[in-house]
């Protein structure tokens, strides 16, 4: 239950010709292994910018972004790749499934590039599809499964490394909500029983909730950081009857350490 | 990513739209293949050239009447007779194997049932060993037929064919040209085509004696063929039958030569130049098909970089290096560049044998020339492939995921 994410005043200016845009302006924050954090914002909030430097795709202007012990925010882009790939998962908005490569193939392409055997690429694959739910849909196209499938699948793909982290930039955002329940449910499942950290980033507050910890983001700044959107929704859930009276739950644990 | 991984990922996207990979590397297959057919055509050309002037004789001397200009028109002509012909004899003999005076016009011939228009050659007896001639049957006329004029004569294999078609023993029987009958003593051994084109088995060898009193042919010397005992002789041969022609014509120092002596290996030299020539340029101008072909090639990979620019995105997301998708890309085009270097090598070897099957030369396709015909396809496809590999290496990964 180590410190996976650590970041120390992190600021991130564009530079777009004639003006410089302030994305964030000087954001610390600290994420523990096995949690599952949501990063709120309206759009425009810097939100986006924060997930982009949390999953190594951009660099930070200035500040420190320390990644597992190790300090990424000056690393090369093959460097930052090598970490993509061993140590994060990604989940889209859009799926971003290759469309002309079947479920299975979607889902082995990160151990493709880690450099792993045809063989073992294919078992571990269709082992994960097989615990997201897919197992018999591993040789469709993209284009023959409906939204929650492939988001699935997508899903898949992010955790067949084994990474330390799931990134999910609006996960549900296309899809239904129904199945958007489903997805963030079995967000919930692998983040219980797997303790697979996740950070999940979504405009809506009902969505943030599933995860245990929500983070606002406003104007390139946290706005606030607590638990207690998650603390109300278990709560409602214990009185619907959804989950079970707890008297004691480990998450509590969690609580003082978010601080 | 290993490298054979990178090869099948490769594969699977050209495949993904053949018709557009196969034109792309139409610009490759037409290079290659024009290139390896014509080199081909022009070896097996100069072969077959080679070939047939080894069988006029490598050392073979012609000396003809009245100069020649670069272009090959006859200046200054001064008729060539048989005392010039005595004249080398005497002086150059030494380092010949023979001087034959030839004189030949084209005549009707008839035997008993048939009728055939052909050469008749007049000269002497040396004219056999000169120019290599076998006697399959019979005897080739003697000194003393040409001191007689006899009526007699050798008749070559198509000659044969010709007026003897139903294989009757032509020995003994009679020929008549323009009246004058002449007996058949022998017939020669097939020789085949002259490089210049005339078949060398439609002629009858008659003395010169006889053609020129009997047949009525003009006093004159269609032309003096000898040759030099050896190869090395054959420039020595030249200058002093030169020489000696100048002053039996009385030609004053500075005046031109009105006569022409040429070696048959000349000849074989310049035929040689001429093909190479010819292979050269059309290497060249196959080599800017390739290089349009390799245009095309980066053409269509940079078409194709920007319509995968989210896949680029994707990969590079889970984890693909900038080396990674440049050297996918690439794989890409010199795929592509080497799928064409095969089909045009194909192409141009069927090209090379059909060309040799109408041509009636060798096939000659050396390993070598395919050898490089495949590097060249490589080089092209890595040439032309690297600027759009580049390109997509250095896509930024959070604007490839946002484009649409």
């Amino acid at each position: 239950m180590g410190i996976l994410i650590a970041l120390d005043n992190i600021e991130k200016i564009y530079n777009t010709g004639a003006m410089k845009v302030p994305a964030l302006c000087g954001v610390s924050l600290t994420v523990h292994s096995e949690e599952f954090v949501a990063i709120m914002g309206a759009s425009g909030s810097g939100k986006s910018t924060l997930m982009n430097i949390l999953g190594c795709l951009d660099r930070p202007t200035s500040g420190t972004y320390r990644f597992d012990g190790q300090d990424v925010s000056q690393l090369s882009r093959q460097e930052l790749a090598h970490i993509r790939n061993r140590k994060m998962g990604f989940v889209f908005q859009g799926f971003n499934l290759l469309k002309r490569h079947s479920a299975v193939e979607n889902v082995e392409m990160p151990l493709l590039y880690a450099g792993v055997s045809s063989a073992e690429r294919r078992r571990r694959a269709l082992t994960m599809l097989e615990i997201v739910g897919l197992a018999n849909r591993g040789h469709h196209m993209p284009n023959q499964l409906s939204g929650g499938q492939q988001q699935r699948a997508a899903i898949a793909r992010a955790l067949i490394n084994q990474p330390q982290i799931i990134l999910a930039d609006e996960p549900t955002g296309n899809l239904d909500s129904h199945t958007s329940d489903e997805i963030l449910r079995e967000f919930q499942k692998i983040n219980q029983e797997r303790g697979q950290t996740i950070i999940m980033v979504t405009h809506d507050p009902h969505i943030a909730s599933y995860a245990d910890r929500q983070i606002v983001v406003r104007d390139g700044l946290i706005e606030s950081d607590s638990t207690a959107g998650a603390q109300l929704r278990r709560h409602e859930e214990e009185m619907d009857g959804v989950i079970p009276l707890k008297t004691s739950s480990p998450r509590k644990s969690l609580q003082s350490k978010a601080r | 990513m290993s490298f054979f991984s990178a090869i099948r990922v490769a594969l699977s996207a050209l495949l993904v739209n053949k018709g557009r990979s196969f034109l792309t590397s139409l610009g490759i297959v037409i290079g290659i293949g024009a290139v390896i057919a014509m080199v081909s055509a022009g070896s097996g050309a100069r072969y077959k050239l080679e070939d047939r002037l080894d069988s006029l004789g490598k050392n073979l001397i012609l000396i003809r009447p009245g100069s020649r200009s670069a272009q090959g028109f006859t200046q200054d002509y001064e008729p060539l007779t048989r005392d010039d012909a005595e004249a080398i004899r005497k002086r150059v003999g030494n380092i010949l194997t023979g001087v034959a005076e030839s004189q030949i016009t084209p005549r009707l011939v008839q035997s008993r049932t048939a009728v055939h228009g052909t050469q008749i050659v007049g000269s002497v007896p040396e004219l056999r060993e000169i120019r290599n001639w076998k006697v399959a049957m019979g005897r080739f006329y003697s000194d003393d037929d040409v001191k007689k004029a006899a009526r007699v004569c050798l008749i070559g294999q198509t000659v044969r064919q010709k007026l003897f078609p139903d294989s009757t023993d032509p020995i003994g029987k009679d020929l008549n040209v323009g009246g004058v009958h002449l007996r058949v003593i022998g017939v020669l051994g097939e020789k085949g085509r002259s490089p210049t084109g005339p078949d060398q088995d439609d002629q009858v060898f008659v003395p010169i004696t006889t053609m020129q009193s009997q047949l009525g042919a003009r006093k004159e010397i269609t032309l003096i063929v000898c040759a030099a005992k050896s190869e090395n002789l054959l420039d020595r041969a030249k200058e002093e039958i030169t020489k000696v022609l100048r002053e039996h014509h009385h030609l004053r120092p500075g005046a031109a030569d009105n006569f022409d002596v040429s070696s048959v290996r000349e000849m074989a030299e310049l035929a040689v130049v001429v093909t190479t020539v010819m292979q050269i340029l059309i290497a060249i101008i196959a080599s800017i098909s390739l290089i349009v072909g390799g245009v095309g090639i980066m053409n269509i990979m940079l078409v194709s970089v920007t319509e995968r620019t989210r896949e680029i995105g994707i990969r590079m997301a889970i984890g693909a290096t900038p080396m990674d998708v440049l050297v996918q890309f690439l794989i890409e085009a010199v795929v592509l560049a080497l799928v064409g270097g095969v089909i045009g090598i194909t192409l141009g070897i069927s090209g090379a044998v059909g060309l040799s099957h109408l041509a009636g030369w060798p096939v000659v396709v050396q390993p070598g020339t395919v050898l490089i015909a495949f590097i060249v396809a490589a080089g092209v496809g890595i040439f032309f492939g690297y600027y759009p590999a580049l390109k997509a290496s250095r896509l930024d990964p959070i604007e490839a995921l946002r484009y649409e």
